[in-house]
């Protein structure tokens, strides 16, 4: 759910036109107020969070905030970056900017989605302990997440407890990261007719 | 649209590369159908020079006074990279070709001309350096240029294969009139496709420059006269008067009496 939204808002976000350094005004609208939200540590937003709600909503909004800076980072990061001789070329040979679109600045941007989410997950399971130090209104053994747990087994010096909601936050982050890979090998790119997990230099 | 009169025709006040003056006062045009070889030592400018005119303006760091460039399709040859990573090589000629021509066929047709169609589906990441080399001129052969600007074609490629495409090449560029503007250190290139070669940084490295005027068309050359000594000859001492600094020009091929004591 983290991981959707963080993927909608960033992309949404990258869809702010011109924030290249040359464009002053534009840098300053949308680079540095981002910039400065990036900087905000997600633990340091949980007493934030705390002071609003424990509800369950809040905490998927904390999660999705912590996610939303690697997407757009990395979305950004594959929309500027740019294959000079390949663009010349293109430009040259004279083909329609929406042709321009389709073949090279959409393909361009796949390649940081895919690694934007890749990067996503892990934070996304970073932010979930985080959030969950947020409390939790109900009790018994099914109560709050594995986050809320630690902390639980930290207080009552619970060994046991502590190493399985360890063990058990590493087969959640390993099969969602295996998950995403198996989703989209190099095969299954190639098959799709584009590989955006190759590398760009030849 | 064809371009009335030239298909480049520029003046450089000044060619800069992180503050190096590399070319003062230099014009160049280009008409259409006719080959401008362009050639001098590294870091004299030449691709600099070539990016401006594929990419129709000036780039930075260079001041022109005048830069008219054709806005029909050129073909630009870059030295390294150029292709779109993420397609096979089909897909990047059709990804290239003009709207109308979009069709296997006319792919088809590019991929046997550069005898490429084992490749057909393969990643440009997957190519040897040859390939990509034949590769890359495909694309812009596909493009269907009025101009094309190649910064070193078919560098890596085996000798004889060279040879055969140049020469395919050269023919297909006579049968569409298409203009050419050649970056290469390879003098047999030059002499073999170019009408005329402009070498750049002579002895003094912000003044033009040489002009050498190759016998002229009906291009191609035969490859017999490549092979010829007495061109073999003129090449070497072409070479070493390439980089001398003086202007030539050069009526007709010398034969083999001239030469012969």
């Amino acid at each position: 759910m983290g991981v959707l939204l963080g993927l909608i808002i960033a992309t949404l976000q990258t869809l702010v036109p011109g924030e290249q350094g040359s464009k002053r005004l534009n840098t300053w609208l949308t680079v540095a107020p981002l910039d400065f939200l990036r900087a905000l540590p997600i633990i340091a937003l949980v007493p934030l969070v705390q002071m609003i709600s424990i509800s369950e909503r809040w905490k998927v909004a904390l999660i999705a905030w912590a996610v939303m800076f690697p997407m757009y980072l990395s979305m950004r990061q594959a929309r500027l970056r740019s294959l000079v001789d390949t663009e010349l070329a293109l430009n040259a040979a004279g083909l329609s900017s929406l042709d321009i679109f389709r073949n090279y600045k959409l393909p361009k941007a796949l390649g940081g989605l895919l690694k934007g989410v890749e990067i996503s997950i892990g934070i996304a399971w970073l932010s979930v302990v985080a959030a969950e130090w947020v409390g939790t209104f109900s009790e018994g053994f099914w109560a709050g997440g594995l986050g809320y747990k630690i902390t639980k087994a930290h207080e009552a010096n619970n060994w046991s407890s502590m190493l399985i909601c360890l063990a058990l936050f590493g087969l959640l982050g390993t099969s969602t990261a295996w998950t995403w890979r198996i989703l989209f090998t190099k095969e299954r790119a190639l098959a799709n007719g584009f590989n955006p997990l190759r590398n760009d230099e030849e | 649209m064809a371009h009335i009169g030239y298909l480049v025709d520029i003046e450089l006040a000044t060619l800069r590369l992180a503050d190096r003056l590399l070319i003062k006062d230099f014009t160049l045009q280009i008409e259409q159908g006719s080959r401008i070889g362009l050639t001098g030592p590294s870091g004299c400018g030449k691709t600099t020079l070539l990016r401006s005119i594929a990419s129709r303006r000036p780039t930075l760091g260079v001041t022109a006074r005048n830069f008219r460039i054709t806005n029909d399709r050129i073909g630009y040859i870059p030295q390294r990279s150029g292709m779109l990573p993420w397609y096979s090589v089909e897909r990047n000629l059709l990804a290239f070709a003009p709207e109308e021509s979009r069709k296997s066929e006319w792919c088809d047709e590019v991929l046997d001309f550069m005898e490429l169609t084992h490749v057909r589906s393969t990643f440009p990441g997957q190519l040897s350096g040859g390939e990509l080399q034949r590769s890359r001129l495909a694309c812009a052969i596909a493009t269907q240029p009025i101009l094309y600007c190649a910064d070193e074609p078919l560098t890596e490629v085996g000798l004889q294969q060279k040879w055969r495409l140049l020469e395919r090449w050269s023919v297909k560029m006579n049968e569409c009139a298409t203009g050419l503007l050649l970056v290469s250190h390879d003098i047999d290139t030059l002499l073999y496709l170019c009408d005329k070669v402009v070498v750049l940084g002579g002895p003094e490295p912000t003044q033009m420059i040489t002009q050498v005027h190759l016998p002229g068309p009906p291009h191609p050359r035969r490859p017999q006269d490549l092979n010829n000594n007495t061109l073999v000859a003129a090449r070497r001492s072409r070479t070493s008067v390439l980089y001398s600094g003086e202007t030539l020009e050069y009526q007709q091929i010398p034969t083999q009496a001239d030469l012969s004591p």
